[in-house]
């Protein structure tokens, strides 16, 4: 917690040794986070640069109040969203949804699709958003249900029942891959 | 473990792979963004101590008065009888609003990062010294008026202590890396003993002056007489007289081999106060010990 609160300070102070380790100590975390979210890794690559490039351009001005790894799991989950609505928005208007994520890809692949990965993101696919929201900002995220809940703008209860749910989906959607 | 553990465990335990062709070119794109926006920020937000001091009023009038003396101070510069002339009263004058400095430790290798925070009083006397000079934060040492914390990571016990014997090697070591100190302290290690001066002393003003300082066998730290000969490096800036930076050079096979430079930086604002205290930033279950006298 404290090294984070240096790292951010010498960040401001334009340290690229700062930066550099910050996005070393987060990237692999948020990747994980994003791909979930978005089901699709090419979209998961475009949210994380993007989470990154943004805090690159706050140096000198960025003030932590919590911890960083809340701070950029919390953007990183806005932008999946965002990107989820625009998704629902384009559906309701007649547009073709699948150009949504073949023109997030990068041509040149950054996360490399294991297959653990894979079987998750198909998983969570199958869940609610929010209930994946809640799930995978919990686990991979390691956010308090109460600052999930803020971000969800619902209450605490309604979070853990969202996650609660959520598990026992997956629960059953991955034990009955593994028994087919 | 239940099912619901179960579950949360298979999921936190995924595994990314990432591209490390691809990666760097990402990070790459993350860097020009950041330097972008650095190039955007005002002068004053630059963490360069020197560049700083020039832009304050004050002490752009005591680094004029400087100038008008550096003639007379650059005749007798090499007679080392005229050592306590480079006492620099006008550069303390020019840099009394240093209050907050910062140091990093570039090493010549993948070393870890050394660094120090260093908070003075208004008189220039070391208030609160933070220092992580061992690797992956293994020990912290939080120094305030008399009184230390050590945190050793791998004991997990943070102690709080007095002792005057590392009262003293932390005052040193403030004076050695303090810009406006660092050649008296040098001198001071001269009178000693310990160690032998050189100074280059380049005609052009705008380069900087060299001070050698090659410290005997054993005589580079004040508590280890096993290490071999250091040799600092001290690069003092003509018109302010203050140090620049301090490189380091460890004698290996007969020769000198660079080891590293110390870098200082100039803070306008105050540190944040949990900078100087190891107490919450202790895991909740570490020893804790104390001992005062």
């Amino acid at each position: 917690m404290l090294e984070d609160r240096l790292l951010v300070w010498k960040f401001n102070r334009g340290s690229d040794r700062a930066l550099a380790r910050i996005y070393a100590k987060y990237r692999d975390d948020l990747l994980r986070l994003a791909a979930a979210l978005s089901n699709d890794t090419g979209t998961a690559e475009d949210i994380v640069q993007d989470v990154f490039v943004t805090f690159a351009q706050s140096a000198g001005r960025f003030q932590l109040t919590g911890s960083l790894k809340g701070y950029l799991a919390t953007c990183a989950a806005n932008r999946a969203r965002n990107i989820n609505l625009a998704a629902k928005r384009r559906q309701t208007t007649g547009l073709d949804s699948s150009l949504l994520t073949s023109n997030l890809k990068t041509p040149e692949r950054w996360l490399m699709d294991g297959e653990e990965l894979r079987q998750l993101t198909e998983a969570m696919a199958q869940l609610s958003y929010d209930q994946r929201e809640a799930v995978t900002l919990r686990l991979h995220g390691r956010m308090k249900f109460r600052e999930i809940a803020k971000l969800q703008d619902v209450s605490i209860k309604t979070t853990q029942s969202r996650y609660r749910c959520g598990l026992d989906k997956l629960r059953s959607i991955l034990n009955s891959e593994v028994t087919k | 473990m239940s099912p619901t553990e179960n579950i949360e465990k298979r999921i936190e335990n995924v595994r990314i792979a990432v591209d490390a062709e691809a990666n760097e070119r990402v990070f790459g794109s993350i860097l020009q963004a950041f330097k972008k926006s650095k190039a955007k920020q005002p002068a004053a937000a630059q963490p360069n101590i020197w560049r700083t001091i020039m832009k304050s009023k004050i002490t752009k009038l005591a680094a004029a008065a400087v100038i008008a003396v550096t003639i007379a101070l650059s005749i007798t510069f090499l007679d080392k009888s005229v050592t306590s002339a480079y006492a620099i009263e006008q550069t303390i004058e020019a840099s009394r609003d240093l209050r907050f400095l910062y140091f990093e430790y570039f090493g010549s290798g993948d070393e870890a990062i050394k660094e120090c925070w260093i908070e003075f009083d208004p008189n220039g006397e070391a208030k609160k010294v933070r220092t992580n000079l061992h690797a992956d934060w293994q020990i912290v040492h939080v120094w305030k008026e008399g009184k230390t914390q050590t945190w050793r990571k791998k004991e997990n016990t943070l102690r709080t202590y007095e002792d005057k014997g590392f009262t003293a090697k932390i005052l040193k070591l403030v004076r050695d890396c303090d810009p406006r100190t660092a050649v008296e302290s040098l001198y001071e290690r001269e009178r000693k003993g310990d160690v032998k001066i050189e100074i280059e002393l380049p005609a052009n003003k705008k380069k900087p002056i060299v001070i050698k300082g090659t410290f005997l066998p054993g005589k580079y730290l004040l508590d280890n007489p096993t290490l071999p000969s250091f040799r600092n490096v001290l690069y003092v800036d003509q018109t302010t007289k203050l140090v620049t930076g301090i490189e380091v050079y460890e004698l290996k096979n007969g020769k000198y081999e660079y080891n590293g430079v110390w870098k200082c930086y100039k803070q306008d604002q105050p540190f944040e106060a949990s900078i100087f205290d190891l107490e919450d930033e202790t895991p909740a279950d570490a020893k804790r010990l104390t001992t005062m006298h």
